[in-house]
C-alpha cells in the first residue's frame, strides 16, 4: 500500500494542487455549480490550527488528495474556527464553524486538526473526522512523533487521518455522499441527468449506476444530488411529452416538480406536393409518439403550374388541373423524440389513383391503380402545437403499364422516370407543408 | 433566427420545384386502356428519337396483317388544326427512327378539316410491299390514289396512279368498309358541277390496280344544302346499305343511309349526333364521341358506347383462321427524353373480333 502510494506521488500531487488551486479560486462556502455524476463524489473540507510545521492545512489536503477513494479537499474558508466541533461535536455546537461549512459545501465529511508542538521538541496532531449533517464524530485520533519535516508530512504523518477518512467514506456507502434532493413527477417517470440515479430510494431503474431513475408510485423520488448544484435533466413519462429543463439545488431538500403535457395524439397536416398541388392528412401517433399511421388524400384537380414564357409556343395556365384523386393511407416513424429541436422521419404510403375524368369516368385508372410512396422528412416545431416539414422521397407505380404510364406524363423538367413493363419509378419526389397537433 | 432560415429553405426550395412537374396521368390514355386491356396486344413500334411535334401531329396506318411490322405513317404538315390540308406520307417500320423524319416524305393534300382518307390493302401478305389507297387533291380536283412502297427496302413511299373524279366535283364523303375477305367497298359521294347532280362512286379496293370508278346517280334528301357542309365526311358501304356522314360549320353531323337503292331519297339517321367513321363488316356504324365510340345498329339505333381516348380505329382484318372479321385499333404515345426535346414514339396495335366489340360496353 505505501509503495502503491509511492508510485502514485508525482500524479497524486499534481492533483492536489490542482484540487487546491480550485478551492482558492472558489473562495466561499458554496460553489456555484457541482461537477458531473456527483453521485460518485466523496468531497472533504479541511480545517487546520495551532502550532507547528503540522498546523499547515496544505499538507493535509496534500496527503488526503492522494487517496483515490476522495474527492475534492476543501480547505475551510477563511475565518473558521477548526475547534467549533471540539468536545461536542454537535451541530448545534458546530455553528459558524469549519463543520457548517462542510455541510454548506456538499462535503461529505469534516476533517478538524489541531496540532501543537510540545514542550519536548514533538509534535502533536489531534484530529477529528465528523459527519458535517449530523455533527457526529466519524472518527478521531492522535498523531504524536518527532516534529515533522516538509518530506515527513507529505509521506507519513497524515496516514492515520486518510485512512480513516476513506473509512469514512467506505461507510458512507453511496447514500452517504451527497445530501437529498426531492424529485415529484408521475409515477413511472424516467428521469436522466440527476445524481445517482441508481441510488435513488424506492426505485432503481436499470441497475446500479444506471443514470435513469423511475419514479415509483408514490410520485415521488429522493436523490442524493451534490448540493448546490446545477443539474440538466431530462424525463420521460409514457403518453407525455418528454420534459427537460434546468434544475439549481440550492439546498438539501430542494424539490423539483416535473410537469406533465399529455401526448396529443392526432395530427392534421396540409401539404404542397411538388410545391403545386395542396393535398390533406389526418394521422394517428402511438408508440409514444414514435410512430404514427395516417389517411389522406392528394389531388391533382387544382394546383400551380408555374412555368417560364417560351418564345413561339403559348403559356399555359398558372394553374393546372388534372382529374385524378389519390386517398391512401401510410405509416410513419419519427427517429427523435417529440422534444426534439427537429424530427427526423419516414415515411411510407400506398395510394390509390382514382381518375374522375370524364373520359373514364369514376374508376380506379387503369394505367396505374396505385402508387406507393416513401419519403424521408424533417419536422420543426414552430408552436406549441404547430409545426412545419419538408419531405424527400421517391414514388412507385406498381401493377402499371410502365411505358404508357411513362408517356401520360408529358413535357415535364423534373426527373426522369425508370420503367418496365409493369412498373415505374418517379423520383425525386417533394413535399412541404404545416403540420397541427390536438 | 433558425425559423427565419427555415422558411427561407422552404421558399427556395418551393421556388425551385414549384413550375414544370405534372403528374402521370393522361385520362385519353386512361381511357384507352379501359378498352385495351379487353382486346388482344398484336404489335408494338417503337420510333426512338422522334420530335415531339412530329410524333403529335400523325397518325398510324398498320399492314392489315395478323401481327403487323410496319405501315404508313401520315403526318399532318400544315397550322394546327388543319394539319392535314397537307399530309406527309412515310414508310414506318420497326427499324425506324427519328431520322426517318430528316425528309420531307411524300406530300398530297386532303381534306383539312378532317383526316386523311387512306385504306391499306386488305389481305396484306407481310412479304409484300405495302400498299394503301387514298382520297387525295390532285391540284384542285379530287382523285383516288395509291400509295405505295416500291419494294422491300426503300424506306419511302411513293404515289401514283391516280383516277380523278369528274372535274369540278365538290367531295361530300369517302370511305372504305371490309365488304368481303380481301375486298373493302368504296364509296363516295359527290356533287359533280358540270352536271349539277349529285354522283356517288360505288366500288371495291382490292388492290392495285383499280377497277374502274363508274359514277352513279345519288340522290340526297330534299332540301339538303351542301354549301353547309365543312370538309368531307364519312361514306361507306356495307352490303346494300350505303351510309355518309356530313358535318357542317357549327360540328353537327348528320347521317344518312340508302337502302340499296341510291337513286331513292335516303333516311336521316337523325339519333347519330356524332361523326361516323367507320362501318364495320356486320353492319354495325361506329362514331366518335369525343373520347368514346358509339355504336349504332344499321337504322341508328344506338347499340353501346365504348371508350376509346386515344385508341384509334384503323381497319378491320379479315382473320382466316377464326373465319371472321377482327377490329383492329392503334393507339399512339409518346415518351419524352429527359435530356432534349425528343422522345420515343410507340405505336401499340390491338384488335378484337368485331363480333366482341359489345363487350368493350361500359
Amino acid at each position: 500500500m505505501r509503495t502503491r502510494t509511492r508510485a502514485r506521488r508525482a500524479d497524486t500531487l499534481v492533483a492536489a494542487i490542482a484540487a487546491l488551486i480550485g478551492v482558492a479560486a472558489l473562495a466561499g462556502p458554496a460553489r456555484a455549480a457541482a461537477e458531473p455524476a456527483p453521485g460518485q463524489a466523496f468531497d472533504v473540507m479541511v480545517a487546520s490550527s495551532g502550532t507547528g510545521p503540522a498546523a499547515d492545512a496544505t499538507s493535509i489536503a496534500a496527503a488526503l488528495a492522494r487517496s483515490p477513494a476522495l474527492d475534492a479537499i476543501l480547505l475551510a474558508p477563511a475565518g473558521t474556527d477548526a475547534a467549533d466541533a471540539g468536545g461536542a461535536a454537535s451541530a448545534g455546537s458546530a455553528a459558524g464553524g469549519a463543520v457548517e461549512a462542510a455541510a454548506r459545501a456538499g462535503c461529505a465529511i469534516a476533517i478538524r486538526v489541531e496540532s501543537e508542538t510540545l514542550p519536548t521538541g514533538d509534535a502533536r496532531s489531534a484530529w477529528k473526522v465528523i459527519d458535517p449533517l449530523k455533527g457526529a464524530i466519524l472518527a478521531e485520533g492522535v498523531i504524536e512523533g518527532q516534529e515533522p519535516t516538509a518530506r515527513d508530512l507529505a509521506e507519513f504523518w497524515w496516514l492515520p487521518l486518510v485512512a480513516a477518512a476513506e473509512d469514512a467514506a467506505g461507510a458512507a456507502g453511496p447514500l452517504g455522499r451527497a445530501p437529498w434532493v426531492r424529485v415529484e413527477a408521475a409515477p413511472g417517470t424516467r428521469i436522466s441527468g440527476l445524481s445517482a440515479a441508481g441510488d435513488a430510494i424506492g426505485s432503481r431503474a436499470e441497475g446500479s449506476g444506471s443514470a435513469v431513475a423511475v419514479v415509483p408510485e408514490s410520485g415521488f423520488l429522493a436523490l442524493g444530488l451534490r448540493v448546490p448544484g446545477t443539474y440538466e435533466w431530462r424525463a420521460e413519462a409514457a403518453g407525455a411529452y418528454p420534459e427537460s429543463g434546468t434544475f439549481f439545488a440550492a439546498e438539501p431538500g430542494a424539490t423539483l416538480s416535473v410537469p406533465r403535457r399529455p401526448l396529443r395524439r392526432w395530427m392534421l397536416e396540409a401539404g404542397l406536393f411538388m410545391a403545386q398541388y395542396p393535398d390533406l392528412w389526418a394521422a394517428w401517433r402511438f408508440a409514444e409518439d414514435r410512430f404514427f399511421l395516417r389517411l389522406g388524400l392528394g389531388q391533382f384537380m387544382a394546383g400551380l403550374y408555374l412555368v417560364d414564357e417560351e418564345y413561339g409556343t403559348e403559356t399555359p395556365s398558372a394553374f393546372s388541373s388534372l382529374p385524378l384523386v389519390q386517398p391512401g393511407a401510410g405509416l410513419g416513424w419519427y427517429a427523435m423524440p417529440p422534444d426534439s429541436p427537429v424530427r427526423p422521419y419516414a415515411l411510407a404510403s400506398a395510394s390509390a389513383r382514382v381518375s374522375v375524368a370524364t373520359e373514364t369516368g369514376l374508376a380506379i385508372d387503369p394505367v396505374a391503380p396505385w402508387i406507393v410512396a416513401a419519403a424521408i422528412g424533417a419536422e420543426w416545431p414552430i408552436a406549441r402545437a404547430w409545426s412545419l416539414f419538408l419531405e424527400i422521397g421517391a414514388a412507385f407505380y406498381p401493377l402499371c403499364d410502365g411505358a404508357l404510364l411513362a408517356s401520360s406524363r408529358g413535357y415535364s423538367g423534373i426527373g426522369s422516370p425508370i420503367y418496365g413493363d409493369g412498373w415505374l419509378l418517379e423520383a425525386p419526389t417533394m413535399r412541404f407543408g404545416a403540420r397541427v397537433s390536438f | 433566427m433558425a425559423r427565419s432560415a427555415l422558411a427561407t429553405a422552404c421558399a427556395l426550395v418551393a421556388a425551385a420545384a414549384a413550375s414544370c412537374w405534372q403528374p402521370y396521368f393522361d385520362p385519353g390514355a386512361s381511357a384507352s386502356q379501359l378498352s385495351a386491356s379487353r382486346m388482344t396486344r398484336i404489335s408494338l413500334l417503337a420510333v426512338p428519337e422522334t420530335q415531339r411535334y412530329q410524333a403529335e401531329r400523325g397518325m398510324f396506318l398498320p399492314r392489315r396483317s395478323a401481327a403487323p411490322t410496319d405501315g404508313v405513317w401520315l403526318q399532318g404538315a400544315d397550322l394546327a388544326g388543319r394539319e392535314y390540308a397537307t399530309t406527309n406520307a412515310y414508310y414506318l417500320g420497326q427499324a425506324s427512327s427519328g431520322s426517318l423524319f430528316y425528309s420531307p416524305g411524300t406530300s398530297f393534300k386532303g381534306d383539312p378539316y378532317g383526316e386523311p382518307i387512306v385504306r391499306m390493302k386488305p389481305a396484306a401478305v407481310d412479304s409484300e410491299p405495302l400498299e394503301a389507297m387514298g382520297m387525295a387533291l390532285d391540284g384542285s380536283d379530287w382523285a383516288a390514289g395509291r400509295l405505295y412502297r416500291p419494294d422491300t427496302v426503300s424506306a419511302s413511299i411513293l404515289i401514283g396512279d391516280t383516277l380523278a373524279l369528274p372535274t369540278p366535283s365538290r367531295l361530300l364523303g369517302a370511305g372504305f368498309a371490309a365488304a368481303a375477305p380481301g375486298s373493302d367497298s368504296l364509296f363516295a359521294a359527290y356533287f359533280d358541277e358540270s352536271l349539277a347532280a349529285w354522283r356517288a362512286i360505288d366500288g371495291d379496293y382490292a388492290g392495285w390496280p383499280l377497277g374502274a370508278l363508274a359514277p352513279v346517280p345519288l340522290t340526297m334528301p330534299p332540301g339538303f344544302n351542301d354549301s353547309a357542309v365543312q370538309g368531307v365526311g364519312y361514306a361507306g358501304r356495307v352490303g346494300s346499305d350505303y351510309y355518309l356522314c356530313a358535318t357542317t360549320a357549327d360540328g353537327a353531323s348528320r347521317t344518312f343511309r340508302w337502302e340499296g337503292e341510291l337513286s331513292a331519297a335516303p333516311a336521316e339517321l337523325a339519333s347519330i349526333k356524332a361523326p361516323l367513321v367507320a362501318v364495320l363488316s356486320d353492319g354495325t356504324l361506329l362514331a366518335r364521341d369525343g373520347s368514346a365510340y358509339q355504336a349504332y345498329g344499321p337504322d341508328g339505333a344506338i347499340l353501346f358506347a365504348f371508350p376509346a381516348g386515344s385508341l384509334r380505329f384503323a381497319h378491320e382484318r379479315y382473320d382466316a383462321a377464326s373465319s371472321a372479321y377482327r377490329s383492329v385499333f392503334a393507339r399512339q404515345s409518346f415518351i419524352s427524353n429527359s435530356y432534349d426535346d425528343k422522345g420515343t414514339l410507340r405505336i401499340e396495335l390491338f384488335e378484337i373480333p368485331t363480333e366482341e366489340l359489345p363487350g368493350l360496353a361500359r
